[in-house]
């Protein structure tokens, strides 16, 4: 059979290969590979009948087999993140052979060096906030003036007019609520901001879906306690705006690695 | 390597929040194998809306201020809304008449 590496991210040198306690794509063994000394990478050795770059395009369509590796890539890469410092690679990320992947550890070693050195104790935590619009509906007078306006109306109207404001309060509502939960969602962001170095905005694909926003945050690995104290309070601030606050991590920086002005190897 | 945070404590996210990550993010340092990056990106495509949609969708439902029936009413344009306030407004006074005569009885 013929072999590939497959890389699954660079860690910096010196790392000890015999205390890696975590199996890789297909269970394989994970090994490291360094060139003089520099940033190693985390690799697992696959046979190229199974993931050369054909069968990989071949299986693209087939969501179960890529999350079955995804899920294998992101257990190596998070075996790291527990330990020190990783620069995560995307998944597929392949070499042919050891001599090919040294000459690129090579080429780039000072961008390594340099990445590992400016996210060193840095991870990244992931906050996605969905709307419940039942609820921020229910629930709009607190973060609707004209909304307010119109409760404190239907308190003291008389039965007949109350019907005819709770549907005038509808039609304010179906105007308001969607910019209104973009609105809370980002104040809730910004409550978090304070405990990262730095906050990227994902796009999100339609502006009609139940999460409202995505967001990565980098922090300091010291800050984590805070940080998570803290969004537990920023979640029970939200509940009764309808606001879920999923959050995860601790995750390698992927989304905080600077681009490759240099290009591509 | 110390161990310095209790693994996955907080990691429970779905395989699509993952795929998401991974597939396009990163240190991107291309190998000599390559795959082909349009059906990457497809799929890439196709993980985002899951990611966005999917762990909601069951408790929100899907497109829910557009779809909802209560307030996916037709859009009503300004002289519509003069309109609809002056007959609550006329309603209203009718009403209150009505309440006043009661109580006069």
């Amino acid at each position: 059979m013929s072999e590939l590496l497959y890389v699954y991210g660079f860690v910096p040198p010196a790392a000890d290969e015999a205390a890696i306690g975590v199996t890789g794509i297909g269970g394989a063994g994970i090994e490291l590979v360094d060139s003089d000394e520099g940033p190693q990478a985390v690799v697992s050795r696959l046979d190229s009948t199974e993931y050369g770059a054909e069968v990989i395009d071949a299986r693209l369509n087939d969501l179960a087999w890529v999350g079955t590796q995804a899920a294998a890539h992101e257990r190596v890469v998070a075996w790291f993140v527990d330990r020190g410092d990783i620069l995560p690679a995307p998944l597929f990320t392949l070499y042919s052979s050891e001599d090919a992947l040294r000459r690129v550890l090579d080429a780039k070693r000072s961008r390594l060096e340099g990445e590992l050195s400016r996210l060193h104790a840095l991870r990244e935590w992931d906050l996605k906030v969905a709307c419940d619009r039942a609820t921020l509906a229910r629930n709009a007078g607190r973060y609707v003036a004209a909304i307010d306006e119109i409760d404190r109306e239907i308190e003291s109207a008389a039965a007949g007019k109350r019907f005819l404001l709770a549907r005038k309060r509808d039609d304010v509502l179906r105007k308001e609520l969607a910019a209104t939960a973009h609105r809370l969602a980002s104040q809730a962001l910004d409550e978090l901001k304070p405990f990262a170095r730095e906050v990227v905005r994902l796009p999100l694909p339609a502006e009609d879906m139940p999460v409202v926003l995505s967001a990565a945050l980098l922090v300091d690995a010291q800050q984590e306690p805070s940080l998570i104290a803290h969004v537990e309070a920023v979640r029970a601030k939200w509940l009764d705006a309808g606001l879920t606050i999923d959050f995860s991590g601790p995750w390698a920086p992927y989304r905080f690695i600077a681009p490759d002005t240099l290009g591509q190897t | 390597m110390t161990e310095r945070h209790e693994p996955g404590v907080y990691r429970g996210q779905g395989l699509v929040d993952v795929l998401d990550r991974i597939l396009d993010k990163g240190l991107v340092i291309a190998g000599d194998i390559r795959i082909n990056l349009a059906n990457v990106e497809l799929l890439t495509v196709r993980v985002r809306l899951l990611v966005c949609s999917i762990d909601k969708a069951e408790q929100i439902g899907m497109n829910w201020w557009r779809t909802d029936p209560h307030f996916a009413r037709p859009e009503i344009d300004a002289a519509g809304l003069h309109a609809l306030n002056e007959r609550l407004d006329r309603l209203s006074r009718r009403l209150e008449s009505i309440e006043l005569r009661q109580l006069q009885q």
